[in-house]
């Protein structure tokens, strides 16, 4: 008998352990029975809760047991007492510690049973097969929960058609349950509720890197910003990497952005942050600003339509690609989108802005997702000799 | 039997509330007291490593209604929640940061409580007029190692940004370096000379042999060559002439080193680089490019000759420009017989 005990409550612990980590109320398990009457089949008896926070509203139970006697057209009494599961004893009534059944539904024909005081507490369902050594289950709805955490519990009485269960007429009076065919008492529990927090911080994570290969054509950028080289590149042709007048010339960066921005990321494209770029173009060497003669200009001018590189025309431009690999989507912007090429140098929106040029944008989180930015310029034939250079940020910036 | 049955539930009955009191009493409350910032974001006018520039903030509060007195904003390298220890960003510093401008709710200075990676506005405390805000700051020094970095904002209602904050969000930005873009022009001049160079293009330049056929001190001979150039050098070009003036044996006609107009019966030899009338020949320069002929070569009908003077010249690089030398010769009626022969060569310079 004891080796039988240790193990129930070993059962009954680890059971109750695995049911509060998955915050679900306790079920019955385990319940006295009196040795004189029927009772109903020891560990088939449970009250299943919808949920266990205290005072929840429109709660399901779900009642099972396995009686030991058969009624053609029986009558089950559930009872709730916050003191005691035993037939016999008191029963405390206060909805602190008893759940208001008074709003109950269920199976036909269920009702709501009424004692002496306010408190409604009973519920009978009538007109039930039972049937020795089945299982029963009757779900009861639109129960409200005891007001305070803690354990309560039901006693739960079948008979026959003509049974009578009366609950306790007071708080803490003595229920009446002579006659009934079958026995069981159960054990429940309202809890506080478990919140649960996860925080994901948020992130941004963005590269930028040189294409390698014939223009820089190849992205080498490999997952989560690996590979990448140094974004240091120079336009040309020829062994001597040249520009002329002959042909337009290209050569491409990449970048990679990864967030999760609720409302994704913008990437801006920023050409004059020493503040000497003021015209967005390719500046000579030791130019200390744009002024005619030592700057290859922007395409169109610096139009914000964009327009084509004709060779032979000194222009310098950038043209954007939508974004491939990864998940999500970054798609080019405005006249970046375009087969030509933009540099867009409109005051307070461009290139040479405080914050620069939009040049691709997501509208939600992406990861891994890699843009292609080709730069081309030509020359004329009085484009003075020398070195042009251009500094631009790629700055993404993310809404959270 | 229903002694131990009692005893069983008694001992689980017990449990169970030990383990719900448990749960109630030593499970402290997660939910988050704060609420939360939405559309919160960070431009930078400049992500590169150690630059300085500007930061602008914009964020939406949840918690509207609460009194406003203090917004603080706190970089870390490591963490965006606030829960966690803040790692200044290396590098990183708002010492210098200036308050450009605020929207939404306004009136703020930066607090002298701000250190180098914590920007504190304070205001007198006040409901926040908008719950959409702006904050720009410019002078602030960025990271110094590229990467992600953190920013996490509060609102307070006091302040000098203590007690508990009303509302509470964080965000990442990126450091990273910039694109270098470079580009060659390498320096080119195009120049020939001869006869006749036409559609501006060298490969089209005929004859390198004038003939000024049989002299006379009654009349003047004239006769032209071209010189095409071309050039990128930033500052232009100068082209000279080098050589002699005709000469036969110990016998010389005379240069025209001062410049001088055509004097029939006189030993002259003289060029210019323009259209004459007195004799008729040349013609003015020529072409897209840019250039123009030299004082003493560009005045018509004055002619003049020194070896290794400047006849043209351009300040900028220049398209195609075709210039037409005039060249005249005068003798006097004693001038001795025989085959007078100049040599020009001219040398074009491009001043890179």
């Amino acid at each position: 008998m004891t080796r039988i005990n240790s193990k129930v409550v070993k059962l009954t612990s680890f059971v109750t352990s695995v049911l509060f980590a998955l915050g679900v109320s306790l079920p019955a398990l385990l319940m006295a029975v009196p040795a004189s009457a029927a009772q109903l089949t020891s560990g088939a008896t449970s009250i299943e809760m919808s949920s266990s926070t205290p005072s929840q509203t429109g709660v399901s139970y779900k009642v099972t047991f396995t009686p030991q006697t058969s009624e053609a057209s029986g009558v089950v009494y559930v009872d709730f007492c916050s003191n005691s599961p035993l037939d016999g004893d008191t029963c405390n009534d206060a909805y602190t510690g008893v759940p208001n059944v008074s709003s109950v539904a269920g199976p036909a024909t269920t009702t709501a049973v009424t004692a002496g005081d306010s408190q409604v507490h009973t519920i009978k369902l009538t007109g039930q097969t039972l049937t020795s050594g089945t299982p029963f289950t009757a779900t009861f709805t639109g129960i409200v929960n005891p007001t305070t955490a803690g354990s309560f519990y039901a006693r739960i009485y079948t008979g026959a058609s003509g049974y009578t269960y009366t609950p306790a007429a007071t708080n803490g009076g003595t229920p009446t349950s002579t006659g009934y065919a079958d026995y069981g008492g159960v054990a429940m529990s309202t809890a506080s509720v478990v919140s649960i927090t996860a925080r994901v911080m948020p992130t941004l994570t963005f590269c930028v890197s040189s294409g390698t290969g014939a223009n820089g054509a190849t992205n080498p950028i490999t997952s989560n910003c690996g590979g990448t080289v140094a974004p240091n590149i120079t336009i040309g042709h020829g062994s001597q990497d040249v520009l002329s007048s002959s042909q337009v010339d290209t050569y491409s960066v990449f970048s990679q952005l990864s967030t999760n921005a609720t409302a994704g990321a913008v990437i801006r494209a920023d050409i004059n942050n020493s503040g000497t770029n003021t015209c967005g173009g390719l500046l000579l060497t030791g130019a200390a600003a744009c002024s005619a003669g030592n700057y290859i200009p922007p395409v169109n001018n610096g139009n914000a339509a964009g327009g084509t590189i004709t060779a032979g025309t000194a222009a310098f431009g950038l043209s954007v690609a939508n974004g491939t690999g990864g998940t999500g989507t970054v798609s080019a912007f405005g006249c970046y989108t375009s087969a030509a090429y933009c540099m867009d140098t409109t005051a307070n929106t461009g290139v040479t802005s405080t914050f620069g040029s939009e040049v691709a944008s997501s509208t939600g989180p992406v990861n891994n997702v890699n843009n292609q930015y080709t730069f081309g310029a030509t020359v004329s034939n009085t484009t003075p000799a020398g070195i042009y250079t251009a500094n631009m940020s790629l700055i993404a910036t993310g809404t959270f | 039997m229903s002694r131990r049955w009692l005893k069983l539930l008694k001992k689980f009955s017990l449990l169970a509330l030990v383990i719900a009191l448990v749960v109630a009493l030593a499970v402290p409350s997660l939910t988050a007291a704060y609420t939360s910032l939405s559309q919160t974001s960070l431009t930078l006018s400049d992500n590169n490593a150690s630059d300085t520039a500007s930061y602008d903030f914009k964020f939406t509060l949840g918690d509207a209604s609460s009194s406003l007195g203090s917004i603080e904003f706190q970089f870390c390298s490591n963490s965006a929640l606030i829960t966690d220890p803040c790692d200044a960003p290396a590098g990183f510093s708002a010492t210098s940061a200036t308050l450009a401008t605020q929207a939404g709710a306004t009136g703020f200075t930066i607090s002298p409580l701000s250190t180098a990676n914590n920007i504190i506005l304070s205001r007198v405390p006040a409901s926040p007029a908008s719950a959409n805000l702006e904050y720009l700051f410019n002078n602030v020094t960025n990271p110094s190692a590229a990467g992600s970095d953190y920013v996490r904002v509060q609102t307070f209602p006091t302040s000098d940004a203590s007690g508990t904050n009303t509302n509470q969000g964080g965000l990442a930005f990126a450091i990273l370096s910039q694109v270098q873009v470079q580009a060659q022009v390498p320096p080119y001049i195009t120049f020939c000379a001869a006869v006749t160079i036409s559609g501006f293009n060298c490969a089209n330049a005929q004859g390198n042999y004038v003939d000024f056929g049989e002299l006379s001190s009654r009349t003047t001979a004239f006769a032209t060559q071209q010189l095409l150039v071309q050039t990128n050098a930033k500052s232009g070009y100068n082209i000279t002439v080098n050589g002699q003036t005709m000469v036969s044996g110990n016998n010389a006609i005379q240069p025209l080193n001062s410049g001088g107009s055509s004097s029939p019966g006189t030993s002259q030899f003289g060029l210019n680089l323009v259209n004459n009338q007195s004799p008729a020949v040349g013609a003015t320069p020529a072409g897209p490019g840019v250039g123009q002929a030299s004082s003493g070569y560009g005045q018509p009908n004055i002619f003049r000759f020194n070896s290794g003077e400047v006849v043209a010249s351009a300040a900028q690089a220049s398209d195609s420009r075709l210039f037409t030398v005039s060249y005249i010769v005068n003798i006097p009626p004693g001038q001795a017989p025989g085959i007078y022969v100049a040599t020009m060569t001219y040398v074009a310079t491009g001043n890179f």
